[in-house]
């Protein structure tokens, strides 16, 4: 027995940052393990600057993401304008920056970028404490407390980019199961939770952080992901082995018996 | 109070191309297996922030003032012995406070004029041929001003007036600390509101503390061809077109959705309730009728919101964009109807289920162009109250 908390992270858009250098800024196809930490960290109210409370966050718990919706990928033109770097010159407007400090043969530098996004991608997230917390300090909120966290968040959640506002509520729930897959399978996907349209992926791809939060013979693969972030001063990516595998997912009205099931009636 | 404010806003744009993308086509996304026209919210935010709403709303006091004169306001009113505000708006005003001579003045001057700007030429009285008094004193003057026009807020010409006056005392020229501390505290409710990352210079990073999703149509939409052809005006010989080309656009009705977190702002504006207020007032009259510029010489698409809703309270954000996950029009009783009505139906439907479902309780406030019921302005004082 162990206690898990369990939410949904459905949004129009989504965007989970991977590693990100040059012009083409992609989305993972699933929330990233920082991305969960960092949504959990602005529900609490801890600001970007503080490290060691995001670093006790990240460690204090396993996390499992279960893929309900994959959605498409969507890779956005962008551009942005920005100003010359000058020594001894500081900005502090948006208007210093695009031409109250700059001279006239200075013309603000145009950055191109791809953005990935995902549209209408649905996931469960499962988080439980870790296991044992052999040299850091043990899960610095009791499940309860981010349950609590994400119905009424301190700062503005939002799923990995700002632009990307959640759309439905992430409504958690805490309990105590046997294991993850039926904290997993008791997380109900109602017609209002589980918007798309279509059936749920059954069986749902299921990713965890730890070999045995799946049992052996529902283990499909072992995935590299670099997505777990260390603290060295800055936040880097690390990678981590997880480990994917199919579970049923949770009650669903089935399609045939339900033809509204379609879309959500409004 | 209410931690966070959500705008809900549906907007019918005719043909147009606001957005683009790479290929100049009207940005467009995957939404409810069906395809959308987008705007991106970056593309929204710069034209709310460069409207003239905003400068109207905020007013002058939080948009600063353009000027080259700072350095001679300052070398007036040290010569003059009138304060700052007093020179700000007369240039020959005199008064009792101590003078300084010429030279430390000019030194003042041009020191404190060159936080915000490359200084002319110093003035060099040997050089200047000239006799009548008034004449060197504007070359005097004129060799005070800045390269450029700088853009100084009223807080930095509230900071300069008291450097000023320390100076007046001191008679020193400042360095420093004294000079950095300038426009430290500026109080840019267009950086307050969308945040800024600067990565050269962390300590001048300001978290957003509105959160703009992409606006997206309601309905199917993708973007459409126009051919056209140009005239060569002066052809006689030929009756072709001078050139030929195609340029795409886009109509649609858009559902746009904000999240302003108010804590976060009035935190980023130093705690000043009425410029929280103004910037919430600019922000709400700005979405509700400023559109991105993009080919507005051939389009003229600019439109006004026809319905907007806004709600309060501390429960965790979320878009209602659930709401036209199905295309709207797209059922035999939607055929024949006002896609508009039809969406604002779905949109507060939507959001009566959202409360059930979920437990929230929001007071909302809304305007509807339909039936004529609300305002702008009534609904730019709730969401600024």
């Amino acid at each position: 027995m162990a206690r898990y908390l369990t939410f949904q992270l459905y949004g129009m858009l989504a965007a989970y940052g991977l590693v990100a250098v040059g012009e083409v800024r992609p989305s993972a196809s699933l929330p990233t393990r920082s991305a969960v930490f960092g949504l959990l960290a602005a529900c609490l109210g801890i600001r970007r600057h503080e490290e060691t409370r995001l670093a006790a966050l990240s460690d204090g718990y396993a996390l499992a993401v279960r893929v309900d919706a994959p959605g498409t990928q969507l890779l956005d033109y962008h551009t942005i304008q920005t100003p010359p770097e000058k020594s001894k010159r500081v900005y502090r407007t948006r208007a210093d920056e695009l031409g109250g400090l700059l001279g006239i043969d200075e013309p603000p530098y145009t950055v191109l970028s791809r953005r990935g996004y995902l549209c209408d991608a649905h996931f469960t997230a499962c988080l439980t404490p870790a296991a044992k917390p052999s040299t850091g300090p043990a899960a610095p909120h009791s499940l309860e407390e981010l349950a609590e966290a994400l119905r009424r968040p301190v700062l503005p959640p939002y799923l990995g980019r700002k632009c990307c506002p959640p759309s439905l509520p992430f409504a958690p729930r805490v309990g105590d199961y046997d294991n993850l897959e039926a904290a997993l399978a008791d997380y109900p996907l109602s017609r209002l939770a589980f918007p798309t349209g279509r059936k749920p992926s059954t069986p749902a791809v299921v990713y965890a952080d730890n070999n045995d939060a799946l049992t052996l013979e529902k283990v499909t693969n072992r995935p590299l992901v670099r997505d777990r972030t260390v603290q060295h001063g800055r936040r880097l990516f690390e990678e981590r082995r997880a480990v994917a595998g199919v579970t049923a997912p949770g009650v669903v009205t089935p399609r045939d018996k339900d033809k509204e099931a379609g879309h959500v009636s409004c | 109070m209410s931690r966070f404010i959500q705008l809900h806003i549906l907007t019918s744009y005719p043909a147009a191309n606001l957005n683009r993308d790479d290929l100049g086509a009207p940005k467009s996304m995957r939404f409810g297996e069906a395809n959308r026209l987008r705007v991106s919210s970056q593309s929204l935010k710069r034209a709310w922030r460069t409207s003239d709403t905003f400068k109207a709303t905020l007013g002058k006091e939080h948009l600063g003032v353009r000027t080259k004169e700072l350095g001679r306001k300052v070398y007036c009113a040290l010569t003059q012995g009138a304060d700052l505000d007093a020179v700000w708006d007369d240039p020959d005003a005199t008064g009792g406070l101590p003078t300084l001579k010429e030279k430390p003045a000019m030194e003042i001057a041009r020191t404190i004029a060159g936080v915000f700007g490359k200084v002319k030429k110093e003035y060099d009285p040997k050089g200047d041929k000239e006799t009548d008094p008034v004449k060197t004193r504007e070359a005097l003057l004129e060799s005070l001003e800045i390269e450029q026009l700088a853009h100084v807020s009223q807080e930095e010409r509230q900071a300069v007036a008291e450097l000023t006056k320390a100076c007046r005392a001191s008679g020193k020229t400042p360095a420093g600390e004294a000079l950095s501390l300038l426009r430290s505290d500026a109080k840019a409710a267009d950086i307050a509101m969308f945040g800024r990352m600067l990565a050269a210079s962390a300590r001048f990073n300001v978290e957003a503390a509105v959160q703009v999703a992409h606006a997206v149509t309601v309905h199917r939409a993708v973007a459409e061809d126009d051919f056209f052809t140009a005239v060569d005006d002066l052809n006689r010989d030929d009756a072709g077109a001078g050139h030929m080309g195609v340029s795409e656009f886009g109509a649609g009705l858009y559902y746009l959705y904000i999240c302003i977190d108010r804590e976060l702002l009035a935190e980023n504006l130093g705690g000043d309730a009425a410029l929280v207020q103004k910037a919430l007032a600019a922000l709400t009259a700005a979405a509700c009728t400023v559109a991105p510029t993009g080919k507005q010489a051939s389009y003229a698409s600019r439109a006004y919101a026809c319905y907007a809703l806004a709600e309060k309270g501390d429960d965790t954000p979320r878009n209602l964009s659930l709401a036209f996950l199905k295309p709207v029009g797209e059922t035999e009783e939607e055929h024949d109807g006002n896609i508009g009505e039809t969406a604002i139906g779905r949109l507060v439907k939507t959001k009566a289920n959202m409360d059930k479902i979920y437990g929230q309780t929001l007071p909302p406030k809304c305007f509807n162009v339909f039936t004529g019921e609300g305002s702008l302005a009534e609904l730019a004082a709730f969401v600024a109250e």
